[in-house]
């Protein structure tokens, strides 16, 4: 269990404590809150809190809203079409943009002509991209601001096929579809490098050659940022917030009876989130509203107001509904800039949504990778030496790690890592719902796996020799029993289609965004809003928030008006890392506790009562001690003094402190999953059919939207484990798959019985106590099928997707 | 003095764990191997100078693309 007392982490280099500092209270008051887990052993932990702070909240059996399964609030207009996403939006006089995009993965644009595209009937607006005059090259102190103008050698030089550079506004999108294909470019085609391996070696084409120096490189927390480069090389990063390398590898390895190895590659996963990237960017004098498909309406809002040289109170950004994010919809985008100088340049709202192609090219994916990882191991089990080795490349761009988790997830005394960044001509890799972690797990649990193994020791029980972490050996045991685990000898079925059990697990850090702020309002006709600039990418935030505002005023998550996704309430979280919930949440119920607080006080002073002896429950406000003072919720709100009472909080840092500040929280999110497979050995097709997912996220608000979650996660995780790969033609650098036909997702036949098994955990950390499941529900689940498979057919798959092509050649039969 | 001024105004950053970063927020560099990093002028991985946006980059002030961060007086 996580020990929110234990000692806070020691950084390679000192973090900058200033910028992070606790904030210390005028009045504290302590109170106990639940501490465990229900029916095992579950306690309760003294914490010095603010005295805004609301009461302690038990544990979910005892509430009557949190904890309960709740249909989503907006569910009927979900599945009636009445909700509007942006792709939905339609403006007056709207128009529509397009992209003109690289087709060449590595060209100079010799020269560009746009006016058959400015006179093509319809066309409004055509914007060039412009760069920077005199290119890559460092100036003399006191340069000029950049000039408005462009000429050729302020145009990109390009570096992926479907790089953007130019777009246009016209009527309707036929026509802006049209007319981008109408603008001229010569290019000069050079050299490029698709594939990671020939990218690293010596006299590959350079991606970017090196003309900038590194400085300032620190960061606020104090990480080396890893920025060594040689030809298309970058780094290696060593260290993270969880610290550098420790003891000592070579003796580690030295000590070990026996060691564990393996190389592993991973494949480029491209997002496939159902609504698109893109906006409708609306530019007025007086306002610039935005229609984002976004993971962060603040995000977006400072991004644009920073561009376009725009106070933030002009700038609105409105996400009302949202077609799903994983991590690639934060900022306003290539997509949404565009849109913006268009709508300024014709005074009209432009919409502009990516098409699906536009999609896979450019709005980022999950880096491929190339790990070389290496584990000492005891007779008794326990781990001496992890070393691990890993290349990876985000096209253009960088992050291309792989996690974590050898770091992290089990103890071991020495440990060491390098983890490089390889540039090649491709389009640029964003977060992706875990960002490296996944791609860690896929070989650290299958070593894990081979290690148990030599021990001759099932893979669940050898697991809580090696894991300490309390809540997880509950999830390997509740899972186990659900999956009705019995580990079998790898292979040993007769006849061609040959079944395989396996089990991986995995972490997530718990993560807290202090900028998550919501106002309540009680209006004097009785009803409630929540609101906040936090958006709603499909989890079911607004429903969470419904509930967690319900069960502090008594009501029920129906009668909750939720009014979020648009900038003019107080900032959210952006939806990225499995914030969410942990973050917005104890922001609401401080700000519905306010309020009602502000209503009993009004009761309290007609009743002539004291205001600690009222209470509100199911509907109705009553006095504790005298059964002849009650009355509805609505009878109550009619006697306040003015029409409506307002409360907004924002989260506080987290009870205890945080890890290293930031909002690194204590105590790691836990995962362990199970699978289930069938391998046949003749066509090399493996078909999941079972799995059983444990989690933990704190105090679970909503369970039915918790096990959605994992069931996403989980069907995104066999897509990785089996499908989903971005093949380019190494002729011409264009993706050849990139459509929902050949990019292989799991379809419903393809979906197995996922079966969450939620593991109720309290931390005293917050008034609700709540964490995030997105990531944690993804993670571990291409190393359970790997392990699986291995199980199934006793050959291992060191690559992904495990495609029948690779199944067969490991049998080796292809 | 800020920490984010060292840096150029239109740099922005995503960790792994949520947070994006620049601007009035720090850049809090939790995890280099798996943080991203964008140019707001080409909201893309690359500068305008066509050399990639990073925290150590985009922290050269005589980087020809620089952009000093506004400070309150100004605004």
């Amino acid at each position: 269990m996580a020990n929110p007392n234990k000692k806070k982490i020691v950084l390679p280099v000192a973090p900058d404590t200033k910028a992070h500092a606790p904030v210390k209270h005028l009045y504290s008051k302590k109170v106990k809150l639940p501490y465990g887990v229900p029916g095992h052993g579950l306690t309760e932990m003294e914490r010095e809190v603010s005295i805004d702070e609301p009461p302690a909240l038990p544990i979910n059996d005892e509430l009557n809203v949190i904890g309960k399964r709740t249909r989503r609030v907006d569910a009927v207009y979900k599945v009636t079409g009445a909700a509007k996403y942006s792709a939905d939006i339609q403006l007056p006089g709207m128009l529509f943009g397009k992209f003109l995009r690289s087709p060449h993965p590595h060209a100079r644009i010799k020269s560009l002509n746009v006016s058959a595209a400015r006179q093509y009937p319809g066309v409004h607006a055509v914007h060039v991209l412009s760069m920077e005059p005199g290119g890559s090259v460092e100036r003399e102190s006191g340069h000029d601001a950049p000039a408005e103008t462009y000429n050729i050698d302020q145009l990109p030089l390009l570096r992926y096929v479907g790089q953007p550079i130019a777009a246009v506004a016209a009527e309707s999108q036929y026509i802006a579809n049209e007319a981008a294909k109408l603008i001229k470019v010569e290019y000069e085609t050079k050299p490029f490098v698709l594939e990671l391996d020939k990218a690293r070696r010596k006299g590959a084409p350079i991606v970017f050659e090196k003309k900038v120096k590194d400085e300032g490189n620190e960061g606020d927390v104090g990480v080396e940022a890893a920025d060594e480069q040689e030809g298309n090389l970058r780094g290696p990063s060593t260290g993270s917030f969880l610290g550098g390398p420790r003891g000592d590898v070579e003796k580690g390895f030295a000590e070990a009876d026996f060691v564990v190895e393996g190389e592993f590659r991973t494949q480029v996963q491209t997002h496939c989130a159902l609504e698109t990237h893109g906006v409708v960017a609306d530019w007025k004098p007086d306002m610039l509203t935005v229609y984002a498909s976004t993971q962060n309406t603040a995000g977006v809002r400072d991004d644009l107001a920073e561009l376009f040289d725009l106070p933030k109170s002009k700038v609105r950004v409105i996400t009302e509904y949202m077609g799903g994010g994983f991590g690639a919809k934060f900022g306003a985008g290539h997509f949404g800039v565009m849109a913006t100088e268009l709508s300024r340049k014709t005074g009209r709202p432009v919409k502009l949504m990516l098409d699906r192609e536009e999609e896979h090219l450019s709005a980022g994916n999950r880096p491929n990778s190339h790990q070389m990882l290496k584990i000492g191991v005891k007779n008794d089990g326990k781990l001496t030496a992890i070393d691990l080795t890993s290349y990876g490349t985000a096209g253009v761009g960088l992050g291309a790690g792989v996690g974590r988790v050898a770091q992290d997830l089990y103890e071991c005394p020495n440990f060491r890592q390098a983890q490089y960044d390889v540039f090649t001509h491709a389009g640029p890799g964003a977060a992706f719902r875990a960002p490296g972690n996944v791609q860690g797990i896929f070989s650290l649990e299958q070593l894990i796996d081979q290690a148990a193994e030599r021990l001759g020791m099932d893979p669940v029980k050898y697991r809580d020799i090696i894991d300490k972490h309390e809540v997880r050996k509950l999830q390997r045991a509740k899972g186990a029993e659900v999956f009705g685990w019995k580990y079998k000898k790898p292979g040993s079925d007769p006849g061609p289609i040959k079944r395989g059990f396996g089990m991986a697990q995995g972490h997530w850090t718990r993560f807290i965004n202090l900028n998550s702020s919501a106002t309540v309002r009680i209006n004097k006709d009785g009803s409630v809003e929540v609101m906040s600039s936090v958006q709603d990418i499909g989890t079911g935030t607004k429903t969470i928030l419904a509930q967690v505002v319900a069960e502090e005023l008594g009501l029920m998550a129906e009668d909750i008006t939720v009014k979020i996704g648009d900038t003019i309430y107080p900032d959210g979280p952006g939806s990225g890392g499995s914030v969410t919930a942990g973050s917005i949440t104890p922001a609401v119920r401080n700000a519905a506790y306010k309020a009602k607080m502000e209503l009993l006080g009004q009761v309290a002073g007609a009743w002539d009562v004291e205001i600690d002896s009222l209470e509100v429950k199911n509907g109705e406000v009553y006095s504790k001690t005298d059964s002849s003072k009650k009355m509805s919720f609505g009878e109550a709100t009619k006697k306040m003094r003015t029409n409506q009472i307002l409360a907004t909080a924002s989260r506080p840092d987290d009870y205890g402190g945080f890890e290293i500040g930031n909002g690194i929280g204590y105590g790691r999110l836990g995962s362990v999953q199970f699978a289930e497979v069938l391998v046949d050995t003749e066509t090399g097709f493996i078909k999941v059919e079972r799995v059983v997912a444990a989690h933990s996220c704190g105090r679970p608000l909503n369970p039915m939207q918790v096990e959605s979650q994992i069931n996403g996660g989980v069907i995104m995780g066999i897509g990785y484990a089996l499908y989903e790969d971005r093949i380019l033609d190494l002729n011409t650098g264009h993706m050849v798959n990139a459509n929902l036909d050949q990019y292989k997702l799991p379809y419903s036949r393809e979906i197995p019985k996922i079966e969450p098994v939620i593991i109720e955990h309290y931390g005293a950390f917050s008034s609700t106590d709540a964490s995030g499941i997105g990531e944690p529900a993804n993670v571990p689940t291409a190393g359970a099928i790997a392990n699986a498979v291995y199980n199934a057919i006793g050959v291992r798959l060191y690559e992904l997707p495990m495609s029948p092509q690779k199944v067969l050649a490991a049998l080796g039969v292809s | 003095m800020d920490s984010s001024r060292r840096y150029c105004r239109y740099l922005r950053g995503k960790n792994a764990y949520g947070t994006t970063e620049g601007g009035d927020k720090p850049f809090l560099n939790f995890d280099p191997a798996t943080t991203t990093y964008w140019c707001l002028r080409t909201m893309g991985p690359v500068g305008p100078d066509s050399q990639p946006a990073h925290i150590a980059a985009c922290g050269n002030e005589k980087r020809n693309c620089f952009t000093a961060a506004k400070v309150k007086n100004e605004e």
